[in-house]
């Protein structure tokens, strides 16, 4: 906001493909680049689908091995629930406002974020640039993303 | 040195009379001795079944039990404990008295029937605790059984302060009794980095600004205050910067609320990258400053 402020740089790894794993690392970027505030997301692993073009907007919540879930595990891994869960967790995001993975990722990009896809996560699911959304800058390795992070606080979300 | 034999007879005539009347006085004794022999001899043969008796019930044994007993009592408590025995005394009757009240020997012997059934009744295990647990009778007794410990504990601690602790240490537990982690000053104004001196908010007649440089006083904002703050971040004003600011202030007299970057550009009909482009360091908060609209809350 004032140019007194040191300069500050982000990099967040986005490594979870769930509806509910990948909003830290979206809101974060956002609020960086609401601050002022040089932001990067690097998606990777299963993260990797937040920014897959046919499955971004068909992101899960899965409740398995989530020890806030108020769903008893046994009931969680019944069929139908993970549906029920993620149901639930949109109805949850449109009530507060806030807008859904493809939509942040626009916003994102307008503002400004850079957005990297994992060169090693894409070969191993099988993806190619054109199984990515137009927002992606680039597909890149590790070493490249320490390359681009130079300086940069580095979050893994 | 002829005084001596003189002398020594004179006092071996007084040891003698002496003698003599020890010797009677002896002989005195003895004839009492005799009769009290024959006095205790028929005591004995008297007393001798009873005390025969006593002994095979074992009356003797448990005396000298008892005298243990009195031994230990003696030896164990010091002259300082009776004398605490005294002050107490008060207490220990009101005890007694509290005890021994009908109503708690009802209970007691209500207690001790169960001990006595206890071969009849079933162990018992988790499932058979809920089960007993929802019997009105061993709720309600487990209520006294809380309150009893509740009591206790409030009793050892006031023992374990120094001072005698509030009453109710149940709920206004004392130091050291209960750790509290340390709570965090409320709504402490040093929490927020206020970004330091705030780029000159410039001095437009007296306006008042927040510790993060918003206007505190919407009204008290002016186009040439917007000047001010706009050339203070480096932004000359266009007309695409008067139609966000005007916007954004007519929003906050709709909605009271200051609106974050995603209803502005939906709202003013902007893309999100021209706000950035507009207001490069952040353009919720910029924009919001310099239309002297308070800071927009929200993560969007």
């Amino acid at each position: 906001m004032t140019d007194t402020v040191p300069e500050r740089k982000m990099a967040l790894i986005c490594a979870k493909g769930g509806l509910d794993e990948c909003y830290p690392a979206l809101i974060l970027a956002n609020a960086a680049r609401m601050s002022g505030i040089d932001c990067m997301i690097f998606f990777t692993f299963y993260g990797l689908d937040v920014v897959t073009e046919d499955r971004v907007d068909h992101l899960h919540v899965n409740m398995v091995g989530n020890p806030s879930s108020p769903m008893p595990p046994f009931i969680a891994g019944l069929p139908g629930m993970e549906l029920l869960a993620s149901s639930m967790m949109r109805r949850k995001l449109d009530e507060l406002d806030l807008p859904g993975p493809r939509e942040m990722l626009g916003i994102l990009h307008e503002a400004g974020c850079t957005m990297y896809g994992c060169e090693l996560a894409m070969r191993m699911f099988g993806r190619t640039r054109e199984d990515l959304l137009p927002v992606v800058e680039d597909v890149i390795t590790a070493t490249d993303f320490y390359d681009l992070t130079a300086g940069a606080h580095i979050v893994f979300v | 040195m002829d005084t001596l034999p003189s002398d020594l007879a004179d006092r071996l005539g007084r040891v003698e009379a002496k003698l003599d009347r020890l010797l009677r006085a002896q002989e005195a004794v003895d004839e009492l001795v005799d009769d009290g022999m024959h006095i205790v001899r028929e005591l004995t043969h008297a007393t001798t079944p009873t005390l025969l008796e006593l002994e095979r019930k074992g009356w003797f044994a448990k005396g000298a039990e008892l005298w243990h007993v009195v031994d230990e009592v003696v030896e164990g408590y010091s002259v300082e404990d009776v004398r605490l025995l005294a002050e107490n005394v008060v207490t220990i009757l009101d005890t007694v008295r509290t005890i021994t009240q009908p109503d708690v020997m009802e209970l007691a012997s209500r207690a001790v029937e169960a001990v006595h059934e206890a071969d009849g009744l079933e162990p018992v295990g988790p499932l058979a605790m809920l089960r007993a647990s929802r019997d009105e009778d061993v709720q309600r007794g487990l209520a006294v059984v809380v309150e009893v410990v509740r009591r206790v504990g409030e009793a050892t601690a006031r023992l374990q302060t120094p001072h005698p602790a509030p009453r109710r240490v149940a709920s206004k537990p004392t130091p050291g009794h209960v750790v509290r982690r340390p709570v965090a000053a409320p709504a402490a104004p040093a929490a927020t980095p206020s970004p330091a001196p705030v780029a000159a908010p410039p001095a437009g007649g007296g306006v008042a600004y927040d510790a993060q440089g918003f206007l505190v006083d919407r009204s008290a904002w002016t186009p040439e205050l917007a000047e001010q703050l706009a050339a203070s971040v480096g932004i000359t004003l266009t007309e695409d910067h008067w139609r966000i600011l005007r916007w954004i202030r007519e929003e906050v007299d709709r909605s009271g609320a200051s609106p974050n970057v995603r209803r502005i550009a939906l709202g003013a009909d902007v893309p999100i990258r021209t706000l950035y482009e507009l207001f490069p360091k952040g353009p919720g908060k910029t924009a919001a400053r310099l239309a002297g609209v308070p800071k927009p809350a929200g993560c969007i």
